[in-house]
């Protein structure tokens, strides 16, 4: 048995915001047990759920529609899934796309055919459509033309598919926006946020792409079978465990991220405390020492199967695979994990000697073997959208409090207009979030409040200019247009890891950072940058299939590797 | 039509913002509607106000009064002529409604749309033992009172607000503690969760003669597209066949 220090009260070493809410370190983020994805499966683990096709309306090029639900103790959730022919000339990943191969939206309960047939004027029209509170979520994806078609082709053969061309994409569609939270007419998260399995941030989306993932494996299959029925062989298990689901992700998620500092707090508490609570285990088992060097080889496999064209990522992730290798060393020695405090110990050697993509790698595979220690961080993730704004609090209190809480930001020089070459903007197109440069494009007039440094120093210079003894109601009586920022470090009093602290519009910042933190919070892997703005990865790649989920080990499909072995 | 709140929210804070206010008062007032539209007292037609009202606003010299003597004086956004906006009457009302401040009775004079301030006042929880009072009072002596406890909002007498909203009142707001030996008088529920969930289970049909002039109001927060902007700001190329 593993023996804890501090397991009565949380540990005081959690690393601190100043080290970890680095854009530099953010964009080093891996998913970890406590990401969504891994929830959604142990919630339809956990509490048996059955995920089945309902129904299935397809002709035989695969168009039409069909309904797949995920039925749990006590309630059913129910993707309708509409799919089209596509002009390929309008097949585009951007948010300004009008038209997909396939539209979703996940249906509370089971749906009618009146539901069917009222979604199917709407849907496929997607942000252009109006659905109603009874869809939590609405979707679309495009297939990856040349895999789709590849693996048509051999399953109407009675073939399984070439294994390397399928490990070189990874998927079959990918989803390029699953909206929620009251988009388009579909339900507030308040509707059903207080729902136990699907509490835990994203999951209503999160098991829409699941069940995506389902649709895209029974669709290939059945156009196959279409094909030729009589040679038809359906996907080896381990194929379709292997086909995840790809994403295209741009810049709206670090909007998101800017506007909800209490939610990415607790996100990064949690995996921070996580963190903490494996560092201070005096003595490891041999059940987690055997558990982490199986998902330290499979990273390790996982690290040599991912590939990209982006030049600067894969310079890291040539690094990470030296890296990794001699950690593998390491964890492999007779002596690994015998001393004390060895998970603490592991990610010291790692700090101190290898990249911040080892770091944060290691971060996630010393949580593994660790479920029953952290998996109940995950209850802390959420948000319940409230902030705590004491206006009765003195200016000089207040200003005190700013002093020291936005060091960082009240340092930053901005009297050099290099300083803040950027800006965030909507752009009227289809509202996509866009970024700027302030000096040349129109636009910065209209700019999104992202600008944290500059809003605290402004607020600054007028805080010490008002009088100490008033309290800060009357500072925004006088300047209300602080409002939004003294709201915003008020929220973020206890919750220190919701601001990032870099400067958001500056001239090193890189959007692509931000947007990995946030998928490897959802459970992204493969990130596979195309710009600095813009990434693909690949989601519930290795994930059990419907009827695995029942397994005893469906929690255990991490850093999805290439099957080698098709029988199973 | 209906709305999800959160597009409530998001039409009201972007034609807020549109309409020059600040990032913190677009949220505040966005809230406010929501709230308001949950209540079923018209939020967007109010908030529609609201902007109209902030696009013609000159500083204004308020006068607020509280309980402990403390007098505030501050530019405020009126008419000015001494008449005070709803949206800073209702945010330095709310502001000063607290607790850590004990019992405490705010009056405002000359309040321009009150029933926005209500919608930003009247959600702020009073905790289990308290209750906040919020008194809206026309020159000719008619009153209407909101009473917000922890579990509900009830409204008594007629609301004046809803047959001249441009009426100019006076306000007052009290924080008292909850008497639970005394029955609460009727009133009209306007608030509680259960109103809220359905409202979540439904989604808000709000005026729709107030949606076209936020959404113009709300395109104001736009960048127009250009190909330049397409192809630099976002990143992505505009065709993916692979």
């Amino acid at each position: 048995m593993e023996t804890h220090t501090n397991t009565s009260a949380e540990p005081t070493g959690k690393r601190p915001p100043e080290l970890v809410m680095r854009l530099a370190r953010m964009g080093a983020s891996f998913p970890t047990r406590l990401s969504f994805m891994r929830t959604v499966i142990r919630e339809l683990h956990d509490n048996n759920w059955t995920i089945a096709p309902r129904t299935i309306e397809l002709d035989a090029n695969g168009y039409g529609h069909a309904v797949i639900s995920a039925e749990g103790p006590d309630r059913t959730y129910s993707l309708i899934a509409y799919s089209h022919e596509l002009d390929p000339d309008k097949r585009t990943d951007r948010v300004i796309a009008e038209a997909w191969d396939a539209t979703f939206a996940l249906f509370d309960g089971v749906p009618s055919a009146a539901d069917i047939e009222r979604l199917r004027g709407e849907v496929p029209r997607q942000e252009a459509g109006r659905c109603s509170p009874n869809e939590l979520t609405l979707s679309r994806a495009n297939k990856s033309v040349r895999l789709f078609a590849h693996v048509v082709d051999r399953l109407a053969a009675g073939q399984q598919p070439d294994i390397a061309f399928v490990a070189s994409v990874g998927y079959l569609m990918r989803t390029t926006a699953v909206y929620g939270n009251g988009k388009f007419g579909i339900a507030d998260r308040h509707k059903f946020a207080a729902r136990p399995e699907v509490s835990a941030p994203f999951q209503a989306e999160l098991l829409t792409v699941y069940l995506i993932r389902c649709f895209t494996h029974l669709l290939v299959e059945h156009v196959a079978r279409a094909r030729s029925p009589d040679t038809f062989t359906p996907l080896a298990p381990a194929i379709r465990r292997f086909l995840g689901i790809g994403n295209s992700t741009g810049l709206g998620m670090a909007p998101f991220m800017h506007s909800h500092p209490k939610l990415i707090h607790n996100w990064v508490n949690a995996r921070e405390t996580a963190l903490a609570r494996v560092r201070a285990i005096e003595t490891a088992t041999p059940q987690s020492v055997a558990t982490f060097r199986k998902i330290l080889a499979r990273a390790r496999q996982n690290n040599l199967e991912w590939n990209v064209e982006d030049i600067r990522q894969m310079e890291r992730i040539k690094i990470l695979r030296s890296e990794v290798e001699a950690i593998s060393v390491h964890a492999n020695d007779p002596n690994f994990a015998t001393g004390n405090l060895p998970w603490d110990a592991l990610y010291r050697h790692v700090e101190a000697t290898a990249s911040l993509e080892a770091q944060e790698l290691i971060v996630a595979l010393i949580l593994e073997p660790h479920g029953d220690l952290i998996d109940d961080l995950v209850h802390t993730m959420s948000d319940d959208d409230t902030t705590a704004f004491n206006p009765t609090t003195s200016s000089s209190a207040f200003t005190d409090h700013v002093r020291d809480a936005y060091q960082w930001a009240l340092e930053q020089d901005l009297s050099n207009p290099k300083s803040e070459p950027q800006f965030w903007y909507v752009s009227e197109e289809k509202l996509e979030p866009r970024l700027g440069e302030r000096a040349s494009e129109p636009g910065a007039d209209k700019e999104m409040p992202l600008h944290v440094v500059r809003d605290v120093q402004a607020m600054m210079r007028d805080l010490e200019n008002f009088a100490p003894d008033k309290i800060l109601a009357e500072f925004l009586m006088a300047h209300p247009a602080h409002r939004h920022i003294a709201k915003r470090i008020q929220a973020v009093i206890g919750a220190p890891y919701g601001e990032v602290r870099d400067n958001l519009v500056g001239p090193d910042m890189l959007a692509i950072d931000l947007l990995r933190f946030k998928l490897a919070f959802f459970g992204a892997t493969k990130f596979d940058p195309k710009s600095d703005r813009w990434t693909r990865i690949t989601m519930y790649q290795g994930a059990p299939l419907p009827e695995e989920l029942a397994s005893p080990g469906a929690d255990d499909w991490s850093f999805g590797t290439t099957p080698a072995d098709l029988s199973s | 039509m209906s709305l999800s709140l959160n597009e409530t929210h998001k039409l009201v804070k972007d034609a807020a913002r549109g309409s020059g206010l600040s990032w913190g008062e677009a949220d505040e007032l966005a809230r406010a509607a929501v709230w308001l539209e949950v209540a079923g007292q018209h939020g967007l037609i109010n908030a529609c106000r609201a902007v109209d009202e902030h696009l013609n606003a000159l500083a204004s010299t308020v006068e607020f009064s509280s309980a402990d003597g403390t007098i505030i004086l501050s530019p405020c956004y009126g008419t000015g002529d001494g008449r005070i906006g709803a949206l800073a009457a209702g945010l330095a009302a709310r502001d000063l409604l607290s607790p850590a401040r004990g019992e405490n009775v705010i009056t405002i004079k000359s309040v321009f749309l009150p029933i926005l301030a209500v919608g930003l006042i009247a959600p702020v929880d009073p905790a289990p033992n308290n209750q906040h009072t919020i008194t809206v009072s026309t020159t000719d002596g008619n009153t209407a009172t909101f009473v917000r406890t922890h579990h509900d909002v009830r409204v008594h007498n007629t609301p004046q607000h809803k047959k001249s909203p441009h009426a100019l009142v006076d306000m007052t707001i009290t924080s008292t503690v909850l008497d639970i030996s005394k029955p609460r008088t009727a009133g009209e529920i306007i608030w509680s969760e259960t109103i809220h969930q359905t409202a979540l289970e439904n989604g808000l049909s709000p005026d729709i003669t107030a949606v076209n002039p936020l959404r113009a109001l709300a395109h104001n927060c736009l960048v127009p597209a250009t190909e330049e902007s397409r192809l630099k700001g976002a990143g992505a190329g505009t065709v993916d066949r692979d």
